[in-house]
C-alpha cells in the first residue's frame, strides 16, 4: 500500500513545504487538490523527482453554493461547466503523472436537490432527477478519462455533505449505472464512520472497485485519536488486496474542516499528525 | 435505567398515537419535543395515566434560525431564546417531567454569528458565544431551579454545532455555568463522531450525565450500526445511571428532518420502537436466535451480562 497526504488539509501551505514534509515521515506520495490553475505542472514534475515522491492522486473540489461544479445540477449549463473542471483535472492529473481523479457526484455541503418542493414526492422526484443528471455528467467524463487512460474514484460522503451518495452500497449503484471501466470506487474513514453500518465489510464490498481511499479517524483527527478500528480496516484492505494509496486527511480539533485547514494556531500540528497517522497505519500492515 | 422515545421523531403524529407504541413494546415514557404550545398539559397528563407512562424529558428546540439561540450576541436575541427555555421548563413542570434538554447555540449553526474572516475574529466571536450561552444558561437555571426542573446541556456534532461538540466540552461548558440544576445530557450518535470514546465519555461525566439520547452510528435504531452499546451500558451501569434511555432511531435519510416527516417511512416507526428495546426482535427477524421467555427478559439478561 502507498501513503500519500490530501494536500488541502494544508491550506494554502507552499508545496515544497508540504513535500518536505511526506518525504521526512516516509510517505510516498502526495494527494493534490484538484485546482489547475493552483499549479505549475513544471514545478510539481520537479518536486517529485527531487523528493522522490508522486502525485498519488487528484482530490476533486465541488464546493456549495457555486455553479461551477454541481454534476447533479438541474441547469445544464452548470453541468456542462462541470464536467469542463473534470476534463481540466484529467489534463492535469495527465500532466503530473496521477491515475485518479476524486469525484464527488453532487456539491460538497449541498444537502438537498437544487429547488423548494412542498411534498415528499417531489422532493424525491427531485433527488432522482439529480442523480440521472450526474449520471449523465460522469458519464461524458468518463469517455474522455477512458481515452486518456485514466480512472474516476466515486467518493460517498456523508449525509451533512451531500444527499445524494452517502454509503458504499449507493456509490457502487451510481458505478454500476455509469457502466465505464474507467468509473471507480473511493472510500473514506471519516465518512464511512458514520453512514457504514461496518466499515471493514464496505471495504470488501468495494473489492477490486476501489481505488482510493481517504483516511482520518472517526473524529477527522489523526489516526489513533479517535475510535475507528483501523485494524478492521487495514485487514479488509489486504483481504481484498488493495493496491491503492491511503490518503491521509487529518486535521485540527475544529468543527469546520475548511476553516481547521487554515488555523495558524494548528499549524505545529502538521508534523505530529503526519508522522503518527503513517507509523499507526504502518504497524496494523505489519500486525494484520 | 428508563426506556423512552423522543416524539420529535414522529414529526406531528398525535400523541395518543405515540403513547400506545410506547406502552406497546414496554418503555417506560416519552421525551416530548419542546413546543409548548403543541400541547395541552391536561391531556399529556391523562394520556400518561392511561398508558401507566411518564414524561422524562423536554427536549428543548433550539433549531436555526428559529429565534431560540441561548449564544446569540443580540441581547434581545438572547432574550427570546431564555423565554422559550422558561416556557419548557413551565413545560416541564406542568407534565412532571424532571429535566430540560437544552442545546447551548441552536442546532443547524455551524459558525458565529457574521461568520469572521479572520482567525482572530473568529476564535474572539467564538469564546464570546460561548460566554452568552453559559451566562444564558445561568439565567434559565435560576427559574429552572424554582420549578425544580433540571437542564441538561447536550453537546451535538460539528455538522450542527459550531459551539459544545463533544463531551469534553460540554462537561467543561456545565462546570462553568456551576449550577445545581446544570447537569450534562450525552447523545450517542453524536458522540460516534466528536468522543474519541464514548463510554469513556460516559465515565467521565459520570453523577452529572442525567439523559442520554440512543439511535446508532447512522441515527438508525440500535443494532443497524457498529456503535459498542455493549461498551456504553456497561460505562451507564458503573456510574449508577438513573436518567432514560431516550430512543432517536430516525429512518435512513441524509436529512433527519426529512427523514420524520416522510410517509413512506411510518411503517418502520413500530419496528424500529420495538427493535430499540428489543434487539432480540430484529435477531428474530433474521432467524439468528430463538427465544425462550419474552424478549424483554432476554434484553434484560443481556443487560446484566453486560
Amino acid at each position: 500500500m502507498n501513503y500519500s497526504i490530501s494536500n488541502w488539509i494544508y491550506g494554502d501551505e507552499p508545496l515544497r513545504e508540504t513535500f518536505e514534509r511526506l518525504k521526512r515521515y516516509g510517505y510516498d506520495g502526495v494527494e493534490l487538490m484538484g485546482e489547475p490553475r493552483l499549479y505549475r505542472v513544471a514545478e510539481i514534475q520537479g518536486l517529485c523527482r527531487e523528493f522522490g515522491l508522486q502525485v498519488l492522486s487528484i482530490a476533486g473540489v465541488y464546493p456549495w453554493p457555486t455553479e461551477e461544479r454541481d454534476l447533479a445540477n438541474p441547469d445544464p449549463e452548470v453541468r456542462v461547466r462541470a464536467v469542463e473542471y473534470l476534463r481540466k483535472c484529467v489534463d492535469f492529473a495527465l500532466d503530473v503523472g496521477a491515475p485518479l481523479i476524486v469525484v464527488v457526484p453532487s456539491s460538497v455541503a449541498k444537502t438537498s436537490p437544487v429547488g423548494y418542493f412542498e411534498s415528499e414526492e417531489e422532493w424525491v422526484a427531485a433527488a432522482e432527477r439529480e442523480w440521472n443528471y450526474a449520471l449523465e455528467s460522469v458519464k461524458a467524463t468518463a469517455a474522455y478519462a477512458e481515452e486518456k487512460g485514466m480512472l474516476l474514484a466515486i467518493e460517498p460522503i456523508n449525509r451533512y455533505e451531500t444527499f445524494l451518495v452517502n454509503n458504499v452500497d449507493q456509490g457502487l449503484r451510481f458505478i454500476s449505472e455509469v457502466g465505464s471501466k474507467a468509473v471507480r470506487l473511493h472510500l473514506d474513514t471519516f465518512h464511512m464512520n458514520i453512514e457504514e453500518p461496518d466499515p471493514a465489510e464496505a471495504i470488501r464490498k468495494g473489492g477490486n472497485l476501489l481505488v482510493n481511499l481517504h483516511i482520518a479517524d472517526s473524529n477527522r483527527q489523526a489516526v489513533g485519536y479517535g475510535h475507528t478500528d483501523f485494524e478492521a480496516i487495514v485487514r479488509a484492505l489486504k483481504e481484498i488486496d488493495y493496491q491503492g494509496a491511503l490518503a491521509l486527511e487529518p486535521l485540527p480539533p475544529v468543527p469546520d474542516p475548511y476553516v481547521a485547514a487554515r488555523l495558524k494556531r494548528y499549524h505545529h500540528l502538521r508534523d505530529l499528525y503526519a508522522e503518527e497517522s503513517i507509523a499507526r497505519l504502518r504497524q496494523y500492515e505489519k500486525e494484520v | 435505567m428508563k426506556y423512552s422515545i423522543s416524539n420529535w421523531i414522529y414529526a406531528d403524529e398525535p400523541l395518543r398515537v405515540t403513547f400506545q407504541r410506547l406502552q406497546r413494546y414496554g418503555y417506560d415514557g416519552v421525551e416530548l419535543v419542546g413546543e409548548p404550545q403543541r400541547y395541552e398539559i391536561e391531556e399529556v397528563k391523562g394520556l400518561c395515566q392511561e398508558f401507566g407512562l411518564s414524561v422524562l424529558s423536554v427536549l428543548g428546540w433550539s433549531i436555526w434560525p428559529l429565534e431560540r439561540d441561548l449564544a446569540h450576541p443580540d441581547p434581545q436575541m438572547r432574550q427570546k431564546a431564555l423565554d422559550y427555555a422558561a416556557q419548557c421548563v413551565d413545560l416541564a413542570a406542568g407534565v412532571e417531567a424532571p429535566i430540560v434538554v437544552v442545546i447551548p447555540a441552536s442546532a443547524g449553526r455551524t459558525s458565529p454569528i457574521g461568520q469572521p474572516d479572520s482567525e482572530k475574529a473568529w476564535k474572539e466571536a467564538v469564546a464570546k458565544e460561548w460566554g452568552y450561552a453559559v451566562e444564558s444558561v445561568r439565567k434559565a437555571a435560576t427559574y429552572a431551579e424554582q420549578k425544580g426542573v433540571l437542564l441538561a446541556v447536550e453537546p451535538i456534532n460539528r455538522y450542527e454545532s459550531f459551539l459544545v461538540n463533544s463531551a469534553a466540552q460540554g462537561l467543561g461548558f456545565v462546570q462553568e455555568v456551576n449550577s445545581p440544576v446544570v447537569r450534562l445530557h450525552l447523545d450517542t450518535f453524536h458522540m460516534n463522531i466528536e468522543d474519541p470514546d464514548p463510554a469513556e465519555a460516559i465515565r467521565e461525566a459520570g453523577s452529572l450525565l442525567v439523559n442520554m439520547h440512543v439511535s446508532d452510528s447512522q441515527r438508525g435504531p440500535v443494532g443497524h450500526g457498529h456503535t459498542d452499546f455493549a461498551a456504553i451500558m456497561k460505562a451507564l451501569k458503573e456510574i449508577g445511571y438513573q436518567g432514560a434511555l431516550t430512543m432517536e432511531p430516525v429512518p435512513p435519510e441524509p436529512d433527519a428532518l426529512l427523514a420524520a416527516r416522510m410517509e413512506r417511512y411510518k411503517p418502520l416507526r413500530d419496528d424500529y420502537a420495538e427493535e430499540c428495546i428489543h434487539p432480540a426482535a430484529s435477531l428474530r427477524e433474521s432467524g439468528q436466535l430463538i427465544l425462550k421467555g419474552s424478549d424483554h427478559e432476554l434484553f434484560h439478561q443481556q443487560l446484566d451480562l453486560w
